[in-house]
């Protein structure tokens, strides 16, 4: 099959919902996710010279890949890479409180929440007092630094490496089947 | 039930974000013209300088000695073996006021240290490092194992023993390679790609802890996955009797971490390098090693959304509901 230049608007119109679901539930977080969301979209962008797909399923699935690649650096660093958006020159869009509702609704982060709690004791002893302060408690950062009395930084550091301990089980359908059976 | 200004506010953001992204694809293929003409000429010019740099190395009084480049591709030639690699890395700024990074990427100033077990044609390989985790109670090391196989990718996490296993992975993808790193699969059929392809060139002897060195410096392009980034400078330091991989040196030029001057550069040091017969006790050591009967979680990588189901092992649900 012949390799088709890709079409970012395409991709973008064709994922944009469910790529910012698929990073909200795996982050907990609308802040970063949208970080993330829309790293992942520009790292397609710069990148695109070099995708060799050629229907919308590999592109989407080139697309998350992406994703991924920047789910898995932000659980091992506790930040969201801006590279690509820095060096395209865009910004990520800032929010109100209604529209970070709205995300959250969509995404079913509440119930996610809920999930998370009961996924929480499925991590080792250690790990769970940070992620049950942000994601469950929803504490913000400053004040779950200064609850562990650590630096904000060391906080962002301790829920993105547990929450990637998580990722795996942060779909509540997966993770209440994990539960029960 | 939502009500409409959270709708206009998300769709505003949807909407907004696209109009961001449309101006960029825009702005870059005004651009694009002009990065391509000088991609044509560098890469004439790349294709000069390795003929002229052939010429010189092997042209020169006929003793061999100075044919490193044509000696280094005999010596790295890929037979059948299981390479055993320990390498030590890390990242520090050069260019810039200080070597020592700081923020949020300081942690990179610490060597990691890595062991991996690798064999090509079909390509398989493992592995395994121990890597800071920060809980709550401090950070403690993190025993990590990632392995590849025929299609199949398993990542194993020693603390909560759990075995993530992807199916359905595409050969030719990049979750094939080690793309963390310069290491590739076998660093010295690595190097010796780059040989082949004049990306690489002799730049005279040296020594790494004492030990008698040739240096390989040029070029690595960008990697077919990621952002495109201006051809990073590398340092490739092999030994000067048998020309297996010493230290490797990547100045990661485009990228920057925040509140750091220079340019990121990452540093390995190959602790050990050795190829092993396969036969069966080798080829097991390309395989997790877990410590226990580890808890299965599955995935499908052609799978979008990416949803993985799990199978304890054992007792199912014994672990969840223990705690």
């Amino acid at each position: 099959m012949a390799v088709r230049q890709l079409d970012i608007g395409r991709l973008y119109v064709r994922h944009r919902e469910d790529l910012l679901t698929f990073i909200v539930r795996r982050t907990s977080d609308t802040e970063v996710a949208l970080d993330l969301w829309a790293e992942t979209f520009a790292q397609a962008l710069a990148a695109r010279g070099r995708y060799r797909g050629a229907t919308d399923e590999e592109a989407g699935a080139w697309l998350y890949a992406i994703a991924r690649r920047q789910l898995s650096r932000y659980y091992r660093r506790g930040s969201a890479e801006r590279r690509a958006m820095k060096r395209l020159g865009i910004e990520r869009p800032e929010i109100d409180p209604d529209t970070e509702a709205e995300i959250v609704r969509r995404a079913g982060l509440d119930d996610l929440r809920h999930a998370i709690a009961a996924g929480v004791a499925m991590l080792p002893e250690d790990a769970r007092e940070a992620i049950e302060l942000r994601i469950v408690d929803e504490l913000s950062y400053p004040d779950l630094a200064a609850r562990l009395a650590i630096t904000e930084q060391a906080a962002r550091k301790r829920v993105s490496r547990g929450v990637g301990v998580l990722s795996d089980l942060l779909d509540s359908k997966t993770l209440m089947e994990a539960l029960e059976t | 039930m939502t009500d409409t200004s959270k709708d206009i506010g998300y769709e505003r953001l949807l909407e907004g974000f696209g109009e961001l992204l449309q101006e960029a694809d825009a702005r870059t293929a005004e651009r694009r013209s002009g990065p391509r003409r000088a991609v044509a000429g560098a890469l004439a010019l790349t294709m000069i300088l390795a003929a002229t740099g052939t010429l010189m190395l092997t042209g020169t009084g006929g003793s061999g000695r100075l044919d490193i480049v044509a000696q280094a591709e005999a010596a790295l030639s890929p037979v059948g073996h299981v390479v055993h690699l320990v390498t030590t890395s890390h990242m520090e700024m050069r260019g810039g006021s200080q070597a020592q990074i700081v923020g949020p990427e300081a942690e990179d100033n610490e060597p990691r240290v890595a062991e991996r077990w690798s064999a090509s044609q079909p390509t398989r390989w493992r592995v395994a490092a121990t890597v800071p985790s920060v809980t709550a109670q401090g950070t403690h090391l993190e025993q990590v194992q990632r392995a590849y196989a025929g299609g199949v990718e398993e990542v194993y996490l020693q603390s909560v023993n759990t075995l993530d296993i992807t199916t359905g992975i595409s050969e030719g993808g990049t979750r094939v390679d080690l793309h963390d790193g310069p290491l590739g699969v076998d660093p010295a059929d690595h190097i010796r790609l780059m040989l082949e392809a004049g990306q690489l060139h002799h730049a005279g002897d040296g020594t790494v802890d004492g030990r008698a060195v040739e240096r390989l410096v040029g070029d690595e392009p960008s990697s077919s996955f990621g952002p495109a980034h201006p051809p990073w400078p590398v340092e490739y330091d092999v030994d000067a009797n048998t020309y297996i991989p010493v230290r490797f040196t990547v100045e990661e030029v485009g990228m920057s971490f925040p509140g750091n001057a220079g340019t990121p550069t990452q540093i390995v040091e190959i602790n050990t390098y050795e190829q092993l017969p396969i036969n069966e006790t080798t080829a097991s050591l390309l395989g997790i090693q877990p410590a226990s009967t580890p808890i299965i979680i599955r995935h499908d990588a052609a799978a979008s959304e990416g949803v993985a189901t799990i199978a304890p092992p054992a007792s199912k649900g014994r672990r969840a509901r223990a705690r």
